[in-house]
């Protein structure tokens, strides 16, 4: 695993420096004044600046002198808040489905993504800095995952950001079961797939283990073939590789679940091996056990307010999260979805109405919680020094419906700026003035 | 034992009919967002037997009014959503919980009114966020059926239904397959046939509608002449015919629209343009033709080749061609995000007044039921939703909400209880 990855990784760099050595490492130094900051840790600035430098969040506050030679922003009247992150997508994927076996761990997303796929532009315009791209849920273990910095315009390897430990994802209830023609049929079915897998992969870690082991001498050899040649190393196996990064904790598990007992089944496979799940995916029922979930320190990254298309989705209720979060569980809230992606900060106000969610941490749910979902939050989510400098620029309170998204900003670059948009206002002068007035094309 | 039953009885009545027939009710000290008037700071709306009495300033407080004081808050009317399938339907994946498709070409026998389950548990928690009055439809092929105006509020349908019908659901036959995903496909030979001929019923049908209508008027007038034999599916049209009730008409590309504006025109009749996926490329067009629309693709994704807020700004153009238009939302479980829809208009362009109007007294115009609803007058329906914020607002708190003048528990819904239930829930640890 780690051998493939890294040569992944340096053929990303040598890609990098060979076509695009500039927009790498450009120093991107951003001034944005006179702003309403939302900075994700509670505290809010009233006519404050941001001072980008490096790609780097390097000054934020009240009194801060404009550096020379930087781009300023003038953002009088609007706010600042940190860009906003999607924990849950399939967005620009080539396809995100490998479901051929109830275990497809060996499978990464990464090696899918379209990068001028539209929907990322879509989510970039409404203020979305960052997108958690997942594999599908039609199978129980599913793919590794990829996390995306909208720099529109940007090649693929760009875009596509560091990211280590990576991530795995599994799918619980309707989704892995449904068709009768393969196992499992039911949820016993999806436990036991899982309770093998991960024996399997003990095993498989075992056998690495005893084999390095031997290696050093710190065992000794078997019998006497292994005396004269060495240790046999066990069959490398992908599938094995990425569930043992799971069991050690290195790799991130999310875990797609919609029923109440699905999360804590998940939660008790977690403590029999081991490990610690990082996030419970949609969580429409996970009200119900929200205790269990404090318990487990798993962050719920959730729909709102989305839900009634099938059985399982029937019981979801939009105080869910506002639940959630009063019992003291990480809310992350998500789309998984290229249209409600342009909406998460709705989603995250209806939460207010929805079980009086504190301000604050209604922000956070798609910001900083989203980052805990992704262990990313010493990067990306809050407004603070040394954090990647992405922003989201809004017209007014970002949590009100009456305000638009008008820049996004990444590490200091602005991607997305309205005013230099096309718009439909635009779009409509333009037809007008060249006397097409119909849309249809001169009719 | 006669005289405890009449004692009962008496105690009954009083207990279940005095409240509702005779209390006075003022809402005081609030905003009052009327919509089709000014607004009024700490105005006063009293109301008396599901009827708006009073609305203004400085009004007296009649004795013996119950007093809800909105001080700080905000009186709305309730909003309406149409098109939609409350009512008739509750988990979509399952067709034992869904009655609102009917098999068949020409349904206008079909009355939805017969699907309506009063106690959908759709309707409360979808009233949460201020939506109190709604046109529920019927679909199938061409003609789907007859739809009804009903409160989200009350014991039983008959209770709940106000009009019914109210109007008739008609999809326009299409030449033009337009599939949800991916651009519009052309028509085959076969697809142009079946639509012809479909329109061509369907034109008869009018037609023979119209005869059946005036035959029946005929027999009532003049004494002799006897009635023509009853025939259901024109009695369920002679309202359409007469311009009586609107037709909730689906069209959506550009030909079909053209074309069900000719229709319409060619008929006489009342129509509501719902789909109507292209309306906006010929605002102008269906703004001289006086046929309104009910825009449902706000959250539509546009492609690359138009502006990425298309959809989010279309309302300005309906507004800028003179087009009456509302919002509606297509499925049932989203009732409740139609104010959102509407308020999502306003950054890009549209007024928060227009977009109010548009979820309030623009349907009802549209349905012919603004004599009743849509907005805070004197002699309307008191549908009230008094709350913390703009009624369009996502974080918006209702605090009340009435209904028919009926004060509406908000807490009584399944989503409520279940929050309820498992908020509360007691501090459980396994026993070892």
């Amino acid at each position: 695993m780690r051998t493939i990855f890294s040569i992944q990784r340096i053929t990303i760099v040598v890609a990098c420096l060979l076509f695009s050595a500039f927009p790498l490492f450009a120093q991107s130094d951003l001034f944005i004044t006179n702003a309403h900051i939302i900075t994700g840790t509670g505290e809010e600035i009233d006519n404050g600046s941001i001072y980008i430098k490096d790609g780097k969040i390097l000054a934020i506050g009240k009194d801060i002198a404009q550096p020379k030679d930087v781009t300023v922003v003038d953002a009088k009247g609007q706010w600042a808040m940190p860009g906003i992150i999607d924990e849950h997508s399939h967005m620009a994927m080539e396809s995100f489905n490998e479901a051929t076996s109830q275990n497809s761990a060996m499978v990464d997303i990464t090696d899918v993504v379209r990068h001028d796929d539209y929907s990322l532009y879509r989510a970039l315009a409404s203020g979305v800095t960052t997108v958690h791209g997942f594999h599908g849920s039609a199978n129980v273990i599913g793919g590794r995952d990829e996390v995306i910095k909208i720099k529109w315009g940007r090649d693929r390897e760009t875009i596509i950001i560091e990211n280590n430990p990576e991530g795995l994802k599994f799918a619980l209830g309707e989704n892995p079961i449904r068709g009768d023609s393969r196992y499992p049929n039911s949820r016993m079915g999806i436990e036991h797939i899982l309770r093998n897998e991960f024996i399997r992969a003990q095993e498989y870690k075992k056998a690495w283990e005893t084999y390095e082991a031997k290696k050093s001498g710190k065992i000794k050899p078997s019998n006497s073939y292994e005396k004269k040649f060495g240790p046999v190393a066990p069959k490398y196996d992908m599938q094995m590789e990425t569930l043992v990064g799971v069991l050690k904790d290195e790799i991130r598990s999310h875990i797609h679940a919609y029923s109440a007992q699905e999360m804590t089944m998940f939660s008790r496979i977690g403590r029999e091996f081991g490990f610690h799940p990082t996030s419970y995916e949609h969580v429409l029922e996970g009200y119900k056990v929200a205790d269990e979930l404090a318990e487990a320190g798993t962050v719920s990254s959730m729909f709102v307010d989305f839900w009634n298309y099938k059985v399982e989705a029937s019981n979801a209720i939009p105080f869910g999260a506002a639940l959630l979060n009063e019992k003291g569980v990480k809310v992350a809230i998500h789309s998984d979805s290229d249209d409600r992606v342009r909406r998460l900060q709705l989603d995250a106000a209806k939460t207010i109405r929805y079980g009086n969610m504190p301000r604050d941490e209604a922000f956070r749910t798609i910001t900083y919680n989203a980052a805990l979902g992704m262990r990313l939050e010493e990067r990306i989510g809050l407004l603070k020094v040394g954090m990647d400098g992405d922003v989201a620029i809004f017209d007014g309170d970002p949590l009100s419906v009456f305000s638009k998204c008008v820049k996004t900003i990444i590490e200091g670059e602005i991607f997305f700026d309205r005013d230099k948009a096309m718009t439909t206002e635009k779009w409509i002068k333009e037809a007008k003035k060249a006397n097409k007035i119909s849309f249809e094309g001169g009719k | 034992m006669r005289l405890s039953k009449i004692l009962l009885v008496a105690f009954a009545a009083l207990c279940f009919s005095a409240p509702l027939s005779a209390q006075i009710y003022a809402v005081t000290g609030g905003t009052v967002v009327t919509v089709t008037k000014s607004e009024i700071e700490n105005g006063t709306v009293i109301f008396e037997n599901g009827t708006i009495k009073e609305v203004g300033s400085n009004l007296t407080v009649p004795a013996g009014a119950i007093v809800i004081d909105a001080t700080g808050k905000f009186v709305f009317p309730g909003m309406i959503d149409i098109n939609t399938t409350l009512g008739l339907s509750d988990v979509s994946g399952i067709w034992q919980t869904t009655d609102n498709r009917e098999t068949g070409k020409f349904n206008s026998d079909i009355r939805a009114s017969q699907g309506f389950n009063a106690d959908n548990r759709q309707i409360n928690m979808q009233r949460y966020t201020g939506v109190t009055t709604a046109i529920a439809t019927p679909s199938a092929e061409i003609i789907g059926g007859q739809e009804f105006l009903f409160n989200l509020n009350g014991w039983s349908n008959e209770h709940m239904i106000i009009r019914d019908p109210v109007s008739m659901q008609i999809t326009y036959p299409s030449a033009q397959s337009r599939s949800r995903y991916g651009p519009p496909q052309p028509a085959t030979k076969e697809q142009k046939e079946e639509a012809k001929k479909n329109l061509t019923e369907l034109n008869d049908l009018l037609n023979k509608a119209l005869k059946y209508a005036d035959a029946i008027d005929a027999s009532k007038n003049n004494t002799g002449v006897s009635a023509p034999p009853v025939d259901l599916r024109l009695e369920g049209l002679v309202k359409v015919v007469r311009g009586e009730i609107p037709v909730t008409l689906n069209a959506n590309g550009i030909d079909d629209i053209r074309k069900a504006i000719e229709f319409v025109q060619d008929h006489n009749l009342k129509a509501v343009l719902v789909g109507a996926s292209d309306a906006y490329k010929i605002a102008d067009e269906i703004a001289a033709a006086g046929i309104p629309v009910a825009y449902s693709e706000l959250l539509k994704l546009p492609d690359m080749d138009v502006p990425y807020d298309l959809y989010y700004a279309i309302p300005t153009i309906f507004r800028d061609a003179g087009v009456l238009f509302s919002f509606h939302v297509p499925s049932h479980a989203d009732v409740r995000n139609l104010p959102f829809m509407a308020g999502m208009s306003v950054p890009y362009g549209l007024s928060k007044e227009d977009a109010l109007k548009a979820v309030t007294i623009n349907p009802a115009k549209m349905y012919g039921i603004d004599d009743i609803l849509g907005s805070i007058e004197v002699g309307k329906m008191a549908n009230l939703v008094i709350s913390n914020g703009h009624l369009l607002e996502p974080s918006t708190i209702i605090d009340k909400m009435f209904i028919d003048g009926d004060e509406v528990n908000l807490g009584d819904n399944d989503d409520y209880q279940k929050y309820l239930k498992y908020r509360t829930r007691p501090d459980y640890k396994k026993k070892k």
